[in-house]
């Protein structure tokens, strides 16, 4: 094949163009600048004004009525459900209170295991020492939960089950200490 | 005849092992408010505050166990090391500090002294007893079944046990004080914002509180004696899950 811009009667230039090769890599590979100025354009900042107007404009009208509907519908729903019926309703101070107990029981988990791992290294007295105050904080945490189980009402017996709870996890944690620095 | 056997007994059996403990004299520099590190697991630490800009240790160990230490201005860390496995593996030292430096010590079956310092101090042991005195910016100072003792005016202080008593004679502008079932006692004052917690430990009080002060007293099965200036009645907040309570004019 044969280039038309090419004259017939230019037999060097047709024997230059011969010599070249068929590809010629460029003396500076662009590539990587033009890549990441592509993908240094592809995000970005944009005005927060404008943009929550122009997110506003694309909910249609009546599904913003319609998805109030069921918001109120669903909140009413709820209140119904959750009127005084005898049982016991949960309070928000209750439900953190539950929530906060299962953390504590959590970390207590953790800090047991890692206890246990390391307890192999201490002497029988220290051992016996540490399990014989576990065994008291522990003793005080189910007598303490049991009265919370009779009165699960009372903040006083909540306050008794957090601070025997509080007592394992900081006792727990200076155990762990010790037997991490233990060297005998 | 058979009295004097048994001195001359004790004589040869006590002076070998004298004998066999080995000196120890080291020193580094620090500044007066660098940071001190220090281990020794069986025998004896005490460390005093000094007016000058250096660690001395003195003391003596047991044949095999020898002093390490090091590090710079900023910070020096020492100790003995070598295996000590009991009684006969101990370590005596006495350690000075600049009095501003900043004092980290533990220990296991170690009496630990602390005096004269008003850096801030971090102390653990397990069996031995901890004896704090003097002024500290700030001390935590804890013990499983050794009896602690806190004599002076930490401004901030944490004092804890398992089984071993706790004892606090001072002031603090806050303190957090606890055992498991270890006996609290708490005296002079004035106090700031203290905390006593104990599971089964008796917790027997008898201070003024800071104008601005108030206690609270928690225990599970442990009682509980609070002797305060009538005027400090009402800051004084005691609970107690199924311990004795008793709060009054003292």
């Amino acid at each position: 094949m044969t280039d038309p811009r090419i004259p017939d009667d230019d037999p060097r230039l047709r024997e230059l163009l011969a010599r070249l090769p068929d590809a010629q890599e460029p003396a500076r590979d662009l590539w990587p600048e033009i890549h990441a100025r592509v993908e240094a354009e592809r995000v970005q900042e944009l005005p927060v004004a404008g943009g929550a107007r122009r997110g506003r404009r694309m909910i249609p009208l009546r599904f913003a009525a319609a998805a109030a509907i069921v918001l109120v519908a669903g909140t009413a729903t709820l209140t119904w459900w959750s009127r005084p019926t005898g049982f016991p309703v949960v309070t928000d101070s209750m439900a953190t209170a539950t929530y906060s107990f299962a953390s504590y029981e959590r970390s207590a988990e953790e800090l047991s295991t890692l206890l246990a791992q390391r307890s192999a290294k201490l002497d029988p007295a220290t051992r016996e020492v540490l399990e014989r105050s576990l065994r008291t904080i522990e003793e005080a945490l189910a007598e303490a939960r049991a009265a919370l189980a009779r009165e699960p009402a009372s903040a006083e017996m909540r306050a008794f089950v957090e601070a025997a709870w509080r007592q394992k996890l900081d006792f727990l944690r200076r155990a762990n200490d010790v037997a991490a620095t233990w060297v005998l | 005849m058979r009295r004097l056997l048994m001195i001359v007994l004790a004589v040869a059996l006590v002076v070998p092992a004298l004998g066999a403990q080995r000196a120890v004299d080291q020193r580094w520099a620090l500044d007066s408010d660098g940071a001190v590190k220090i281990y020794n697991y069986v025998g004896r630490v005490r460390v005093v505050g000094w007016d000058r800009d250096s660690v001395v240790v003195t003391g003596s160990v047991a044949p095999g166990v020898r002093i390490f230490g090091g590090g710079s201005r900023a910070a020096v860390k020492l100790g003995a090391e070598g295996g000590q496995r009991g009684a006969a593996d101990s370590a005596v030292l006495l350690v000075r500090v600049p009095v501003g430096a900043n004092v980290w010590v533990r220990g296991a079956a170690t009496d630990i002294e602390i005096e004269g310092l008003v850096g801030s101090v971090d102390v653990g042991t397990v069996s031995g007893r901890l004896t704090l005195r003097g002024s500290p910016r700030s001390a935590i100072v804890e013990t499983m079944n050794g009896a602690l003792l806190v004599r002076g005016a930490p401004t901030v202080l944490r004092a804890k046990t398992a089984t071993g008593s706790l004892t606090f004679d001072g002031a603090a502008a806050e303190a957090v004080l606890g055992t498991v079932s270890g006996r609290v006692e708490v005296r002079a004052g004035p106090l700031g914002r203290v905390r006593i917690e104990s599971v089964a430990g008796d917790v027997d009080l008898e201070a003024a509180l800071q104008t601005d002060g108030d206690v609270t007293i928690e225990t599970h099965s442990g009682n509980v004696d609070a002797r305060v200036p009538k005027s400090n009645i009402p800051r004084v907040h005691v609970r107690s899950f199924r311990g004795t309570v008793r709060v009054h004019e003292g």
